[in-house]
């Protein structure tokens, strides 16, 4: 009996901001760290500029890449030597764009964080709807040549999604996916467990322009905040005091009325000089979110808002699918984490299925009165991590290591065969 | 999307400050009726005024920066000074010109003072709440 089946696979879901990973089985990740490597080059720049003896520069070079690699950080000690090394962002909009950066990232994942031997796990990896079948075989490629491992599963993260599901008795496998993450924002409508592949739309917001958003309005109000630390201030209010408004000339109005109530202090002490600032915070609590509502605000060349475009993508889905698809829209990703996110999504799809409803009816002469359209929202406490812990229910199921890619087929037909996932077939 | 008009109790300039934080943000406009033309020409305005109360440090000093604005030319549409050419139907005549070019004075005005109130706290210092949007550019395209 292969001995790496009957250890718990792992499970690393590699996002644009953040990456989540753990061993299959656990029902949260292990870690949860900013997807961002440390490199000390001031190693390689050394070495660099003596040119005028040829061998020795380069013995010089190789000690000083070797220097570099041991030199390494990923994660939140990455951020912390900010001042000391360039910080590389190997993931941009979903998409791996750093080879050299993510074989390092995973390689500290995998050795330092985890601790385990990837020649002795199936790995589980993740990636964005519409990625390019190259890096499909360069995430191959890397894992069985460097890492040696045994077993391979590139998953797409919207079915995983859904997979994560609220119920766990009865899992639902059709339904539209609004995966809202740092870097990219898709809305993937999944039927039966298959990607309605020309279906799926994305939108150039998320997490990322929340942030510098944010930013912005700190910045234009005169805000006391050292330059280099504003996106990490402005990103840690996101995630703390940002919330969802029905309304937002009501909320203006209701920050005026009430400051006391709305208006928050965010204290943190500068990096450079160690002294302590404070600052208020304000209207940007509400208008951050907003943008995903009405990208205008933001973002002068994106128009269509959020609930628009998932009406769009399930109208663009073949017709028997779109009921269900209405019925089960959830949210994954960090980004939906806001405070009444899923009420106000709900309630912006349901006016717009409802005045269509309404159109259709008066254009019939009244005649031919449809079924209203039950429109729901999921939304569960794990959302942030929900791709992750659909990967963790996935890889311990027994039927996960009869669709993985092993090593086997990887020496004999080479790195094409991560080009396809096979579709999971035991889920139900 | 702006709003458009309501009640009778408030008049559409106050509707223009309330609307103000939310409507310097967008765009584009859904137009529905010639009072939500001139819901965004104040809107305009009001960004104008409040560009030229940001270096002013006290409601005495933001009043006169007001009055001076109010003192300078009014352009109505059709001549080059007027921010939305296309917005408005041209002026008929040389006195519908000038009933126009007074119109607007007044409003201007009213605006001002009014904007003054909730752009200055009670003892007079600036409100940042409102000046912040003073750095943000409403520049629009109109869609009809």
């Amino acid at each position: 009996m292969d001995p790496s089946t009957s250890r718990p696979a792992v499970v690393i879901d590699n996002g644009t901001g953040y990456t989540k990973m753990g061993f299959a089985g656990n029902v949260e990740p292990s870690f949860m760290v900013p997807t961002v490597v440390a490199v000390n080059e001031s190693f390689i720049n050394q070495g660099g500029r003596r040119l005028i003896k040829r061998s020795s520069s380069w013995l010089a070079q190789h000690n000083a890449g070797v220097m570099a690699d041991l030199d390494l950080y990923i994660g939140e000690e990455a951020m912390s030597k900010s001042s000391t090394h360039n910080l590389k962002y190997p993931i941009k909009q979903g998409q791996v764009e750093n080879w050299d950066a993510m074989e390092h990232f995973w390689q500290h994942c995998i050795f330092n964080y985890l601790q385990c031997d990837p020649e002795d796990h199936y790995f589980c990896l993740t990636e964005s709807p519409l990625t390019l079948p190259e890096s499909r075989e360069y995430t191959g490629e890397i894992m069985f040549e460097t890492f040696n491992v045994p077993g391979l599963y590139i998953a797409v993260k919207s079915v995983l999604a859904l997979a994560a599901g609220c119920n766990a008795s009865k899992r639902e496998m059709t339904g539209v996916v609004v995966d809202v993450g740092d870097g990219a924002t898709h809305v993937v409508p999944v039927a039966e467990g298959y990607v309605i592949g020309s279906s799926i739309k994305s939108i150039p917001v998320a997490g990322k322009d929340v942030t510098l958003f944010i930013q912005q309005l700190m910045r234009e109000r005169g805000e006391q905040i050292s330059p280099e630390d504003s996106f990490e201030v402005a990103r840690k209010v996101k995630e703390t005091y940002c919330y969802t408004s029905s309304d937002i000339v009501k909320e203006f109005n209701k920050h005026d009325n009430e400051p006391s109530k709305y208006i928050k202090q965010w204290k943190g002490i500068k990096p450079k000089t160690g002294a302590p600032f404070s600052c208020d915070i304000g209207y940007e609590r509400f208008l951050g979110p907003e943008i995903f509502f009405n990208p205008e605000i933001y973002n002068s060349d994106y128009k269509t808002p959020l609930p628009a475009l998932i009406d769009k993508c399930i109208q663009s889905a073949p017709i028997d699918t779109r009921r269900a698809l209405y019925k089960n829209i959830v949210l994954s990703g960090g980004s939906t984490m806001f405070k009444d996110f899923q009420r106000r999504l709900q309630r912006d799809v349901k006016k717009i299925v409802n005045a269509r409803v309404r159109a259709s009816y008066a254009r019939s002469n009244r005649e031919v009165k449809a079924h209203p359209v039950e429109v729901n929202v999921v939304s569960h406490p794990i959302q942030s991590y929900a791709v992750w812990f659909g990967g963790s229910v996935l890889a311990s199921t027994p039927e996960f290591y009869t669709a993985c890619r092993t090593k086997a087929e990887y020496e004999e037909y080479g790195a094409s065969i991560c080009r396809t996932n096979p579709v999971f077939k035991g889920m139900y | 999307m702006s709003k458009s008009i309501g009640q009778a109790t408030t008049d559409i300039i106050d509707e223009a400050i309330t609307f103000f934080r939310a409507n310097v943000f967008f765009k584009n406009f859904d137009i529905q009726s010639p009072a939500d033309k001139l819901l965004i020409y104040l809107t305009f305005y009001i960004n104008v005024a409040l560009k030229r109360l940001e270096g002013c440090r006290t409601l005495a000093e933001g009043t006169k920066a007001v009055i001076n604005l109010g003192l300078e030319d009014v352009p109505v549409p059709g001549e080059s000074g007027f921010p939305f050419p296309g917005l408005f139907p041209l002026p008929g005549s040389q006195q519908e010109a000038e009933l126009l070019r007074n119109y607007l004075k007044q409003i201007r005005e009213e605006t001002s003072g009014r904007l003054l109130s909730v752009a200055y706290r009670h003892n007079g210092t600036p409100n940042k709440w409102w000046l912040a949007f003073a750095k943000r550019k409403f520049i629009n395209t109109i869609a009809l």
